[in-house]
Order: structure tokens, then sequence, then C-alpha cells
């Protein structure tokens, strides 16, 4: 077991000291990257249409090797940064008449200081923040949703070797979904940016879908249609696939026009509500052809936290960060009908159900529980003090 | 029920202590610029000392003030943290005469003879007899800045090329 601990931490801290850099151009993209991210994860959100959704989180990393950033002048170390945070909140206006506003906050980049809000600003950082609010309306009793909103997309610096950004894009975004069918639209002012098409066919019970049988081995599958601005617009198919009672997925995704290979990942969630998450992913990089195109990788989150290595969720969101282990404090929950369950989730977290069942202990005992203070119940607590020593207070300011 | 507490608080002690490291504490023991300061043995006068990219046809100037032979310069504070490739100006090169090479000849009573009258200038006799190159030349080097001070001693070797290491 011993032996095992330090081959891991060998492993471990030789993934600080090997990690590969960030170059500058994923950066310079990032916030593209990000935007479609967010509208991917209101997507989620939205196959309820209401409830309620929170989300937080930041990457952690200990070491200014871990994310190198390559300019044309070399190796710069310093910090990727990701800050994220998204709500959404929904109310019954009239029955079945649901309104909510939602809001999707991100501030990423990179700078030679870790921070928390104010960056070092130096001549190789950059720092961007993406901003998506919107309105939604469902109809629960049609199982309809309507939203739509704005995306700000703003630089708030941008050192020398990133090119010009301007350093304000307003865009906007519109979401129809009728029952599993959902389109969701991207424009910066009358030019479409993208379009996705998702059919979220797996019967899911946080829905009001079956919680087993046949029909939650129906596939989701999104067809996302990217403009090439100029050059020719390119398709990403992404089918999620339940392969075991909806704890085992597996993920694939494919780009048209060229018909290549993107990304799979097998996911392993120990329970439906998907609070807790193990995948194996492996994602083409489209560097060079071969099989060291492939980049495999794994991670595991938890409730508060994600560790990661090499996971294609972070290439691709976290400036093709490769090489190290990545650690991100992150807490997702989302809500519908009081049931609890993390994004994407397909049945409700087994919470509940272990509160009822402590309770009904303590009931069952002689009805004295333990409150927070470790005192029981319907005693006065008391403090007994030992040791406690009385000095004099001197005439030269010990009071 | 401590031993929670024990276990509660010290969950609690991890976490605080990512968050404290997280944010802005880290520069309290890592720099993140590189004050650089050189000094000048090489026997020239340094003109320039720059950052280029790796292909050499971008140049990020560093020090863009001359430092006369066998001096010091002030100190100058960058943003450069990691691994580039530097680049070393320095013109009025003195050597050892083998003359027949250089434009500019300075005798030992410093008297100097002009590249015009090259032609006519006598074969050295005295071997401390020095010679001056007034061409600016290049150089490159690779280094690595880890953040902080860095004093650089820049000098020649035997072969008159351009060396230095750190102190």
């Amino acid at each position: 077991m011993r032996f095992i601990k330090t081959i891991f931490c060998l492993l471990f801290f030789a993934s600080f000291a090997l990690a590969d850099a960030i170059p500058a151009s994923a950066l310079a993209t990032g916030g593209a990257v990000t935007r479609d991210q967010q509208l991917r994860e209101i997507r989620d959100i939205m196959r309820g249409g209401r409830g309620g959704y929170i989300d937080l989180g930041f990457n952690y990393l200990p070491f200014r090797t871990q994310t190198p950033l390559e300019s044309p002048y070399g190796e710069h170390e310093g910090y990727a940064f990701k800050h994220h945070f998204a709500g959404f909140g929904s109310g019954e206006v009239t029955k079945n008449n649901h309104l909510g506003f939602l809001l999707w906050f991100e501030r990423s980049g990179w700078d030679g200081e870790d921070f928390f809000f104010w960056p070092m600003y130096n001549d190789f950082s950059i720092a961007r923040s993406v901003t998506t609010w919107g309105l939604t309306y469902t109809q629960s009793a049609m199982n309809f949703t309507m939203a739509g909103g704005m995306q700000h997309q703003n630089v708030e610096y941008v050192g020398d070797v990133y090119p010009h950004e301007n350093d304000s894009l307003l865009y906007s975004w519109g979401l129809v979904r009728w029952g599993k069918t959902s389109v969701q639209a991207n424009y910066h002012k009358a030019h479409w940016q993208s379009v996705r098409i998702s059919m979220d066919l797996e019967s899911r019970a946080i829905y009001g879908g079956r919680g087993r049988g046949p029909l939650t081995y129906l596939p989701n599958i999104d067809v996302t249609i990217y403009n090439g601005k100029g050059d020719d617009d390119s398709v990403r198919v992404f089918w999620e696939q339940n392969l075991f009672a909806q704890v085992l997925y597996g993920e694939v995704a494919f780009d048209f026009p060229r018909k290549e290979f993107h990304s799979a990942a097998l996911k392993y969630y120990p329970d439906p509500s998907r609070m807790v998450a193990i995948e194996a992913t492996c994602l083409r990089r489209n560097v060079r052809h071969g099989a060291k195109d492939l980049l495999w990788g794994g991670g595991i989150e938890l409730p508060f936290v994600r560790f990661a290595y090499n996971s294609s969720y972070d290439y691709e969101t976290f400036f093709h960060a490769k090489g190290t282990f990545l650690v991100e404090f992150q807490f997702n929950l989302a809500t519908i009908d009081g049931l609890l369950f993390a994004r994407g989730g397909t049945r409700s977290a087994p919470m509940e159900t272990l509160n009822i069942e402590r309770k009904k202990n303590f009931e069952s005992k002689d009805s004295k529980g333990l409150d927070l203070m470790g005192s029981v119940k319907g005693e006065p607590r008391t403090l007994e003090a030992t040791g406690i020593r009385y000095e004099k207070s001197g005439s030269e300011g010990g009071k | 029920m401590k031993s929670k507490t024990l276990r509660l608080s010290l969950i609690a002690a991890v976490v605080a202590s990512c968050f404290v490291l997280s944010g802005c504490i880290s520069h309290w023991f890592e720099d993140s610029t590189t004050r650089l300061q050189i000094e000048n043995r090489t026997g020239a006068d340094i003109i320039e000392i720059d950052i280029v990219s790796e292909d050499e046809r971008t140049v990020r100037p560093w020090i863009q003030d001359t430092i006369k032979d066998s001096s010091v310069s002030r100190v100058y504070e960058e943003d450069w943290v990691g691994d580039f490739k530097g680049r070393i100006l320095y013109t009025n090169f003195v050597y050892p005469c083998s003359c027949g090479l250089t434009r500019a000849v300075v005798s030992k009573s410093g008297e100097s003879v002009t590249s015009d009258s090259f032609t006519t200038l006598p074969e050295p006799t005295e071997k401390n007899c020095t010679c001056t190159d007034s061409r600016v030349e290049k150089g490159w080097f690779d280094i690595s800045l880890s953040g902080g001070s860095l004093y650089l001693v820049f000098t020649r070797n035997p072969d008159g090329t351009l060396h230095f290491e750190s102190r």
C-alpha cells in the first residue's frame, strides 16, 4: 500500500514538472469555446425548463509550471485560470406557466500570478469574461420551453502575443424546446454563429419519465452547425448513450464534413443523479496524423472537487491544458419539483431518503438526538473549566 | 463525535489552505517578474539585450542602454519568467591585433589609424598592440528565467565568443 502511495506521489509531482505548454492560439479562441460551452449547459438545464440550478467553480493550480504559456518567444511560466458561476431560478406564475431568469458567468485566461479578483496583467496575460443571461418561459403541461437572452464577451486585458479582439462583443441566443427536442441558436448581430438541434430521447425519471426499462436506452443526440465565416460550415454530431442502468454512459462526437472522429468518453456515474462521475476520455487533437494525434485521459468528479489528467473536457475548455493533473473546485446542483440532481442527471439524488432514515433512527432511540454542538438534546449544556490560570493584571497595560 | 469534529476541521483547513495558496498569495514567495542587472567584462560595449522569438524574426528589447566595458548596468525589470532565447548586441570590440582584419587600429600610444590608411599600416611590432572593431556584432543565448533578481556577468572566452554566468 505504501509502495503504491509512493508511486502515486511521484507520478503526481512528475506530472507538474512535465506539463505541456498551452498555446497562445488556444487562449485567443477561448471566448468562442466558453460561449458554446455555456449554451450547451443552458440546453441541459432547459431540458426541464423550470426549477433551479446553481454552479460554482474555479481551477486550482498549485504550481506555475503546470500551465506555461507558449508564445513565439518561448515558454512563460504562469497560471491559466477559469472562474465560473451560474444560476437559474424560476417560479410558477399561473398554473403550469413558469417564468425564470438565468445567468452564466465565466472569467478565464492566463496570468503571471494566481489570483481571485485582481490579476497581475503582465505583458503576456489575457483575461476575458463571458456572461450569458436570459429569460425563460415554460409551459409544463405542454412540456414546452422558450428561452432567450444575450451573451457578452468582454476582454479586460490582452497581452502582446494575442491577436486583436474587440473588447465588447455582443451576441444573442434563443432556445425553443418542445418535449425532448430543442433548437438553440446563437447570433452576432444578424449573423448566425451556431445552431444546435438536440434530441434527448432518453427517458429521465427526473422529468417524469421512466426510471428503468428500454426507453432509458434511447440515445441523446445533438447536431451543432457552426458558421465557418466564409469557409465551409462545420458540423459536430454528439451522441450520448446509456450503456447500463443510467450509470454507465458512452459518448462520441464526430465532425463533418471532414467525417472525422472528434472525441469519445466512457463515463460511470455511481448514482444516476450524476453527483459523482468517473470518466475515461479520448480526444483527437488534429495536430498530426496517426495514433499520436489522440489524447487519452480521465477524471474523477466528486460533489465539490474534480481531478483530471488529460481529460477531453479540460483540453477543450481549459485552453488545451494537458500533461498535468488538474484540480477544479466545483459544485453544481439542479432542482426540479424539490428533487435534487447534478446537471445532466437522470434521477434524484438519494440524500433525502437518507435524511428520513436518520430521522427515524433518532426517533426510535430514546428520543434523544444530538444537536450540532454535540450535547444531548433536552439537557442543558454545561461547560466545566479546568486548568484556568488567573493572572494578576500588572500596572503596565496588562488589561 | 470528537474525531468527526477533528476530521471536519482538518478538511476545512485543507480547503482553506488551497483557497489561500491559489489566490494572490503564491507570489509572496515566488517572483513573477525578472529584475536583470548586467556586468560587462567582455572588452566590448554592450548596446542592447533583447528577447527574440524562436525564428529570430520578432524582437522585444529588454535593455536598450549602452553598458560600457567593465561597467555595471542599472536594474531592468521585465515580465520574462520561463525559457527564452536572448540576443546581445555589442560594438567597439577590442582584441589583440592580428592586423589585416580590421578597419580601425589603435596603437599602444593611443594614436588611431583610420581604415583609409589601412594599406599603409605597418605590421605591429609590439605584442600588446590592440585593435578595435566598431561594427555591431550579434550573439544569441538561451536563458531560463525563474523570476526575481538576476545578476549576469558577460565575459569573453579565449576563442572570442561571448559567455555569461549568473551570480
